[in-house]
């Protein structure tokens, strides 16, 4: 009796996780603690980084079977193959379907529209140009990439970082990245949302650096209010504008203004209540948790990890001066009715960039109301990756 | 990692990607601004004879200091209204205070927002958690 119960414990010993953890494993646990903690206690995008922190941790743990990349591997006929997944994947395996065949962006999209009030851009469309202008942070990133020797797709999903917006980020390497590639959707994912986090901190400095004390001080005329008509016409306008031009941008950019029309219809308040909240909610569960499995040891623990971090933060600094120095070309062109600190606001983030602006306007004088004004660039900035994102998957 | 690319390549992506953003969103720019405009002419013929501008109000700080003499620095009548107001709502304010307050000057403040100082006021409170 004493030998089956030897035999059975050693079984059970060697067959268990502790058995197979090793130190990659161990060091992968450890850094989903930090992020836990930047969630819990910093409040770090708390929605996102916990649900993305804890599918770290799980993927993580030997054994247990729970997302296996293999899985994914493109097949010959140029897709993945499904039906293998749904038979032999694990719960995150299921769950990653809606990451790789880009589902759960457009549908978070859908709850950003009917949360999103396009009135400020409505009101002032020229903000348009700080939300395009912001883009370059994308684009010269991907030089900063193919620089450091990445592949294309690999340079692709780093610089849309830049866009700081998450949904987008995770989409577009969703689709460009292969199993090939040194890094994975939720390394991307994982930086994209740590740097929206630290937006309150990283841009102001930029922005003081990049204008000087009049600049900041600029009050800028009242927005004149927009009508219900306006507020109606403007997403079917701009899903018909955006997804003739870049046909790739048609699935963010659509479901977008279709959550942003049912808000501004005023008749579909059970649909709004619905895609702004249950949905969202359990699509940002599904998304977070099981971009957070993508993080696997070997994909995170190597060279790459640190370059994806580094470019990361210059993407976001590039975007943010970009859009602080079309803001102040604006501002001479104006003779001094803009002020230039809404441009950094045109990268996404929202609404922290518009928020960011509205303070370090405030730091200036006080009863200085740049928020309104900021918000138009910030969701500029929204559809301007969505755009952005576009041109990406299609040329590469 | 695949091969690395050709820098015409890479520059072809960037110069691509920004004009097609730029052209995607000016285009956008045009088109919102037309339908503005057409909104605008329609509701200026909805209403042809519109009223007059209400006369702007010059929002007014106040400095105060306890037990300071009185230094009006502005003259014209809707001043002397302001003052008187301000006066009071300073004597109420010494009333409650139990601390003696006078008017020792009353400016007008330049590039002040929009509306009265109490609702600049509040929308600084609005605003202070951004």
């Amino acid at each position: 009796m004493f030998d089956v119960f030897k035999e059975a414990i050693t079984e059970l010993a060697t067959t268990s996780g502790f058995a197979a953890i090793g130190w990659k494993e161990i060091v992968m646990i450890l850094i989903s603690f930090v992020f836990m903690y930047l969630a819990i206690a910093k409040n770090f995008e708390p929605l996102l980084l916990l649900p993305i922190s804890f599918g770290m941790l799980l993927t993580n743990l030997p054994l247990s079977g729970l997302y296996n990349p293999d899985l994914f591997i493109i097949n010959e006929e140029g897709h993945i193959d499904v039906l293998n997944v749904l038979t032999n994947g694990g719960l995150l395996d299921l769950l990653y379907l809606g990451v790789k065949l880009q589902l759960y962006p457009p549908l978070i999209f859908l709850g950003i529209g009917t949360m999103t009030d396009f009135s400020p851009l409505i009101a002032n469309p020229k903000s348009f140009l700080l939300g395009a202008a912001a883009q370059a942070g994308i684009f010269i990133t991907f030089i900063g990439a193919a620089l450091l020797g990445m592949s294309p797709t690999e340079a692709g999903s780093i610089a849309i970082i830049g866009g700081a917006d998450g949904p987008t980020a995770i989409y577009v390497s969703s689709k460009l990245l292969k199993p090939t590639d040194t890094i994975d959707t939720g390394t991307i994912a994982l930086a994209a949302y740590t740097y929206m986090a630290l937006v309150p901190i990283i841009q102001p400095p930029i922005m003081r650096l990049l204008t000087t004390k009049k600049e900041r001080s600029v009050v800028m005329e009242q927005l004149r209010t927009v009508s219900r008509t306006e507020k109606i016409i403007f997403p079917i306008a701009v899903t018909i504008v955006i997804s003739l031009l870049v046909p790739s941008a048609a699935p963010l950019v659509g479901m977008l203004m279709l959550g942003n029309l049912l808000k501004e219809s005023g008749v579909c308040q059970r649909l709004v209540d619905t895609a702004q909240n249950a949905l969202m909610n359990i699509v940002t569960i599904f998304l977070g948790v099981s971009v957070g499995a993508t993080t696997q040891a070997d994909k995170i623990l190597n060279l790459s990890f640190a370059k994806v971090i580094i470019l990361g933060v210059i993407a976001f600094s590039i975007g943010t001066a970009a859009g602080v120095l079309f803001g102040k070309l604006m501002y001479v062109a104006t003779k001094g009715k803009v002020n230039p600190l809404i441009g950094s606001a045109g990268v996404s983030a929202v609404p922290m960039a518009a928020r960011v602006s509205q303070k370090v306007g405030a730091s200036e004088n006080p009863t200085n109301f740049l928020l309104m004004h900021a918000m138009g660039p910030n969701v500029a900035g929204v559809i301007g990756s969505a755009v952005a994102a576009g041109v990406l998957l299609s040329i590469i | 990692m695949e091969m690395q690319m050709e820098l015409s390549y890479v520059f072809a992506v960037v110069i691509t990607g920004l004009v097609v953003v730029f052209l995607g969103l000016i285009l956008l720019i045009a088109f919102i601004s037309l339908i503005g405009m057409f909104f605008k002419k329609m509701s200026q013929k909805n209403k042809p004879a519109a009223k007059p501008a209400a006369p702007a109000k010059t929002a007014a700080a106040v400095k105060i200091q306890p037990a300071a003499t009185v230094q009006p620095a502005v003259s014209s009548e809707d001043d002397d209204e302001i003052i008187a107001v301000i006066s009071a709502a300073v004597a109420m304010m010494s009333a409650s205070d139990g601390k003696n307050y006078r008017v020792k000057s009353v400016r007008a403040v330049s590039g002040a927002p929009v509306g009265n100082a109490w609702a600049s006021a509040a929308r600084i409170e609005a605003v202070r958690p951004f």
